[in-house]
């Protein structure tokens, strides 16, 4: 019975273990605003505010401002992980036009990871004049 | 001596039924939710891909997964009125999802599309045409969702 015990309680806390993981903790990633539409096309030519989109003869165009626009219609907005493309993007959950002065801008989003590729935002800062500003948008209801 | 061993074997048993009934336990939740490793499709980056589901707000989805309709009982920020708030979320800019079962776990697609035009679809069940841009993210090409007679109307 002794012998038994020690068993029966280690298999019951194995198995309490994966029944309950750990919470996820905060995670905080600095990279590049992007507007996630755009950026998905083509993430090289649209990881800035200006992005190539075909014009009407078919050939490539740039539009200035693309991003900041993409992001005030409410395209989600994403952080590009050191601001290179192609590196990780998560999606913020936030509303993305309050970012949208922001966009293109080295940023540090501070949140929880969620849903495999999204950040449930706490913090948004971006760099201005080598300084980090709080930029987090206020509750929006 | 026959004691102790009625006891082991006795302990034994309790030990090895209740290990079986956790493992099965858990293949059953796979496939309630529909959602299980062995189950889920793999997907890759740059696949076009066609999915069902529910659209939601993933601002409230992901702090309470009871926020999945489109009233929520426990909206962000919390005290707010709950009535409507998903149409209100994705009205406001916030990312829509589109939820692949209806077990806390599911999938949940994000979507990258402008979520006021797919506000008035909040809560209802979509099919979406998409390609996948990374883990969890999807561009929509085409999304239609389920009428009451059993079609499907075009949203965008």
């Amino acid at each position: 019975m002794k012998k038994v015990l020690p068993l029966f309680l280690a298999t019951v806390f194995v198995f309490a273990g994966t029944m309950f993981p750990a919470a996820s903790d905060d995670i905080t990633v600095t990279g590049t605003l992007i507007d996630t539409k755009c950026y998905g096309m083509m993430p090289k030519a649209n990881i800035g505010n200006t992005h190539k989109l075909p014009g009407k003869d078919g050939k490539m165009m740039d539009v200035p401002s693309c991003a900041t626009a993409c992001s005030g219609m409410g395209i989600p907005a994403g952080i590009v992980e050191g601001g290179e493309a192609g590196n990780k993007t998560y999606v913020l959950i936030v509303s993305a036009t309050a970012l949208k002065d922001h966009m293109a801008k080295e940023a540090r989003v501070t949140g929880k990871e969620v849903f495999g590729g999204g950040i449930l935002v706490a913090k948004v800062e971006v760099k201005e004049d080598g300084e980090w500003v709080d930029v987090t948008p206020g509750a929006m209801m | 001596m026959k004691k102790f061993c009625r006891g082991s074997r006795a302990m034994v048993f309790i030990v090895t039924t209740f290990t079986g009934m956790m493992i099965l336990s858990s293949c059953a939740d796979g496939q309630s939710e529909g959602g299980s490793e062995a189950a889920d499709p793999q997907y890759s980056v740059g696949d076009t891909v066609s999915v069902a589901g529910t659209l939601v707000d993933t601002r409230c989805l992901a702090t309470n997964w009871s926020n999945m309709g489109m009233d929520h009982p426990d909206p962000v920020p919390t005290g707010h009125t709950g009535e409507a708030c998903a149409r209100f979320c994705a009205r406001e800019g916030f990312p829509v999802g589109l939820a692949t079962g209806t077990k806390e776990g599911s999938r949940v697609w994000m979507l990258l599309s402008t979520p006021p035009l797919l506000s008035d679809y909040m809560a209802q069940t979509v099919r979406i045409r998409g390609v996948v841009r990374s883990e969890g993210i999807l561009t929509p090409l085409r999304v239609e969702a389920k009428r009451p007679d059993g079609g499907w109307t075009f949203v965008i």
